[in-house]
């Protein structure tokens, strides 16, 4: 079930009323009807893995468990192998094999052997690049010392299958997630109304920005080769736009609805288009996932490289894009994109001013000169890299790259011309209102967590009441096109 | 809790009060604007094709129901969408004897047909109904023509309950702004012009369209992937025909062979059809000419018409 | 060299690599107390005190620290 659909309104107001009225008095049965829920969930979506998660669970709850007993250092090294290589291996088969083989295939081709091998009929488990980087940390972390081994296994599997976040996360690092399941949850208030408010608003960016946009995107990448320069710039932009305002709404979503069973899900997005260079770009983006590559992946290699110091950095760096990269699909696009992301940092790192965290002054209303340069720079730089993210091959990124800085940028096409001047002048009004909404709120988690909090609540109910009429009004709606008939 | 349940509701409440009349206020704007996407009432009495470019709405279904409220006791009464207004004339029913009404409207799926059939078949009263399908209605999943009804027949729980269980948001939006218009008899005094571009409303519904000529053109190979929804809406109309032991004749009118022949499935549509009655599939019966009889691919031309029509009442008498 | 001076020691090298004259370290600092410290600037911040001190850590001990307490501990290790 995807969170905008009746569907799961359903089963989260059914899941919300026996959490909250039913297992309200007892831990272990809030935490089973969670468990309950999740596999439910996980089920509807896709039952035929629902075994696989449970395995996985399983699995590394025990390993888990005898890491943290075992005095003999050797046991201890392969039982973290094997919940690595479960872990690894796992994404490796589902999410790879088939473009290990068919790169494999290309490889062999160029050189003029035809070895043609077989790709198998692989389905990929839902939420499995989430849920394996989850039990992955966990390991780690017990096999470190960082994290006491739970031996309750209710709530270990509520922390691999939370069913808020385990489709698209964030990914919560069991550390801050697992003492919460670990407490009974109470009531709140003003948690579960900050809750109600993200998920409004995720569901705004979502519904109203996100799926706008990507009517507006999709034809531009489909016919890149046929359009001028202006249309893949404005595609380029928008994308940008489009993909933030998807994914980030996502996570508010989940991180409210997580609020409103008491839980605070780790956060996901800081404003990330208002970072002044790309290593403050990556502290607000996709931040569960960077926060985990830092701790698991890019830690261990800077160290292991700090003999070759700049170098080393870089060299860190780009590996941990690269395999931040990969992490999101089996396409070279995806692999270029991470490594060229790594890039980015090298001139950073040269000039030592990676970590200066450069943030905009609280509370101004608009940025500084200065500070409005570095924006505009960082995001057309983040804009560029979109390209190969959204672009279905290397080629096609190429092209349209290519389309960008020699075609002309005339004729202009229909998004420019009249004809659609009703509709264009809506969306620019609505990425005005988001710009300027998001900008002002860029101090919170969310950018309407504290709006309105000084005016008596009729203020904030109305705000409230526009965002579902925005919804309302402009949420694409998906009915089948009636070609003929209606003539 | 309790005070966040009561809060909830509260919001709720508000937002209604809120939202109902941001729709009527938005709609009210420019009815053909892009300013008001999810919004879609289209009354037939509107522009043809609006500011933008946009192509509206097509059928005249506004006069049809208007019309529609003089009659009594007819002898046929024709259902279906455009192949059924387009393609049965009224006229020349007229001049075998018998008195018809034609009911189809543009894009009628069986789900807009049960709404039909459960408002206006007691009055209508027919000794017998044609019914014309084809494949695509029962492959849609049939919003554009629920907005269709909305926006040119009055509101009542039937379509409220129908507007509901499609769950989209502009069927929603247009309801509301419909409900409005109709509460307050805003529609009272509007007229729809006789002739609409190359479209003439003829007395009982039927559609003439300026005569012209189809353009053969080249069609892909496709198949019909039916909609269960509409096939139960289907049933359902039938058992309102039959409980009013009414003769039901279901009739699938000639395409082009060019067009006819690019879909897969055609015999399984017949099997289908077949199961539920008397049933004709005039693409067998009739040997027309592509290029004289008919002005698009699904729609027979007024000589076509004649035809068909013809071929027809043979068969009913 | 006695603890406390290797503490100052230490504070100068975060203010060299950190760039902030006013960083003020105690025993109980952690990287959440101060601003420019996070997993990117550790590293370099290791180097500089393995260089200073002339020793070397092993991997582990370096993800091991939770606070400059337990660095200097470390530190004391490898003098024993």
């Amino acid at each position: 079930m995807i969170f905008n659909s009746i569907t799961f309104a359903a089963f989260f107001g059914i899941f919300f009323i026996l959490y909250w009225f039913v297992a309200k008095k007892n831990l272990s049965f809030q935490n089973l009807l969670v468990l309950a829920g999740s596999y439910l969930f996980y089920a509807w979506a896709d039952w035929r893995f629902l075994a696989f998660l449970i395995g996985v669970s399983a699995l590394n709850f025990y390993l888990g468990i005898h890491i943290e007993k075992t005095n003999n250092p050797k046991y201890k090294k392969l039982l973290l192998y094997i919940g690595l290589v479960q872990g690894v291996g796992g994404l490796a088969f589902f999410k790879y094999f088939n473009f290990f083989i068919t790169s494999f295939n290309d490889v062999f081709q160029s050189l003029n052997f035809n070895i043609n091998l077989h790709i198998l009929n692989i389905i990929i488990p839902l939420g499995i690049s989430f849920f394996t980087f989850k039990t992955i940390s966990y390991i780690l972390d017990v096999d470190k010392g960082k994290i006491e081994a739970t031996k309750d296994w209710v709530v270990f599997f509520n922390y691999v299958s939370f069913f808020p976040t385990i489709l698209s996360g964030p990914i919560d690092s069991g550390r801050m997630f697992i003492p919460q399941l670990q407490k009974k949850r109470v009531f709140d208030y003003r948690q579960a109304t900050n809750g109600l408010r993200q998920i409004l608003w995720g569901l705004f960016k979502k519904m109203v920005i996100a799926d706008n946009l990507a009517t507006i995107t999709n034809p531009i990448f489909e016919n890149h080769l046929q359009l001028p320069s202006s249309s893949l710039l404005l595609g380029a932009f928008f994308y940008t736009i489009q993909i933030y305002a998807d994914f980030s709404g996502y996570s508010d979503m989940a991180i409210g609805l997580g609020r409103l069973i008491g839980f605070n899900v780790t956060p996901n997005f800081n404003f990330p288009l208002f970072a002044q260079n790309i290593a403050e770009f990556w502290r607000k983006w996709h931040i569960s996932l960077t926060s985990w590559l830092t701790e698991y992946v890019f830690t261990p290699l800077s160290i292991s490289f700090r003999d070759l110091g700049k170098a080393g950095l870089i060299l860190a760096i780009v590996i941990n894009f690269t395999i931040c990269g990969i992490w999101h699909g089996a396409n070279w696009t995806y692999v270029l994109f991470g490594f060229l992301h790594g890039c980015l940092f090298i001139p950073l790192i040269l000039k030592g001013t990676m970590n200066k965290k450069k943030k905009t002054t609280k509370n101004k209303l608009l940025p500084t000169f200065k500070e409005f340069l570095n924006i505009a720079g960082t995001f057309i730089q983040v804009m560029f890299l979109f390209v190969i993210f959204r672009a279905e091959t290397i080629s096609n990124a190429f092209h349209y790259y290519l389309g960008i800085f020699s075609r002309s940028s005339f004729p202009v096409t229909e998004f420019e011309t009249k004809t659609r001047t009703g509709e264009n002048f809506v969306f620019i009004i609505l990425l005005l209102f988001l710009l300027v909404i998001e900008w002002r709120g860029r101090e919170n988690q969310y950018a309407i967590e504290n709006l309105g909090q000084k005016y008596p609540r009729i203020v904030r109910f109305v705000f409230y009441a526009l965002i579902i009429f925005l919804i309302g009004m402009y949420a694409p709606t998906n009915e089948t096109p009636f070609i003929y008939l209606k003539f | 809790m309790s005070k966040f349940i009561f809060t909830i509701f509260r919001f709720l409440i508000f937002s209604l009060i809120v939202y109902i009349p941001l729709v009527i206020i938005w709609a009210e704007f420019d009815r053909n604007s892009f300013i008001k996407k999810n919004i879609q009432y289209e009354l037939t009495i509107s522009k043809p094709i609006d500011s933008t470019g946009k192509i509206n709405s097509y059928g005249h279904m506004f006069s049809r129901i208007k019309e529609l409220k003089t009659f009594r006791n007819i002898d046929l009464l024709f259902i279906g969408a455009s192949q059924a207004y387009r393609g049965l004339d009224t006229r020349i029913f007229r001049s075998a004897g018998y008195n018809s009404f034609n009911l189809g409207s543009s894009n009628q799926t069986p789900l807009q047909s049960e709404v039909l059939l459960n408002r206006y078949l007691k009055e209508l009263n027919p000794k017998e109904i044609i019914y014309v399908v084809h494949p695509e209605v029962f492959s849609v999943d049939g919003v554009e023509s629920t907005l269709d009804i909305i926006a040119n027949d009055r509101i009542d729980l039937k379509i409220i309950k129908l507007t509901l269980s499609q769950k989209n948001l502009k069927l929603i939006n247009t309801l509301i702004y419909a409900s409005y218009r109709d509460l307050f008899n805003l529609n009272k005094n509007l007229n729809e012009p006789v002739v609409k571009r190359k479209d003439t409303y003829i007395k009982g519904g039927y559609v003439e369209k300026e005569l012209s000529y189809y353009g053969y053109r080249h069609f892909e190979k496709s198949t019909w992937e039916f909609n269960r929804t509409q096939f139960k809406a289907f049933e359902r109309s039938l058992k309102i025909i039959s409980e009013n032991n009414i003769k039901l004749i279901l009739v699938q009118a000639p395409t082009p062979k060019s067009f006819y022949s690019s879909q897969t499935n055609n015999v399984d549509f017949d099997n289908l059809m077949k199961d539920y009655g008397e049933y004709y599939n005039f693409n067998t019966i009739l040997n027309l000419d592509d290029s004289l009889h008919f002005y698009d691919q699904y729609h027979l031309n007024q000589l076509g018409v004649t035809i068909f029509d013809e071929k027809l009442i043979e068969m009913l008498d | 060299m006695e603890r406390h001076d290797k503490l100052k020691q230490i504070n100068d090298i975060f203010i060299d690599i950190l760039d902030n004259e006013d960083i003020l370290i105690e025993e109980n600092t952690t990287a959440k107390d101060i601003d420019e410290w996070d997993s990117l600037t550790h590293i370099q911040l290791v180097v500089a005190i393995e260089k200073k001190f002339k020793i070397r850590f092993t991997s582990r001990e370096i993800q091991s620290w939770k606070n400059v307490g337990e660095m200097i501990d470390c530190i004391e290790t490898k003098f024993a």
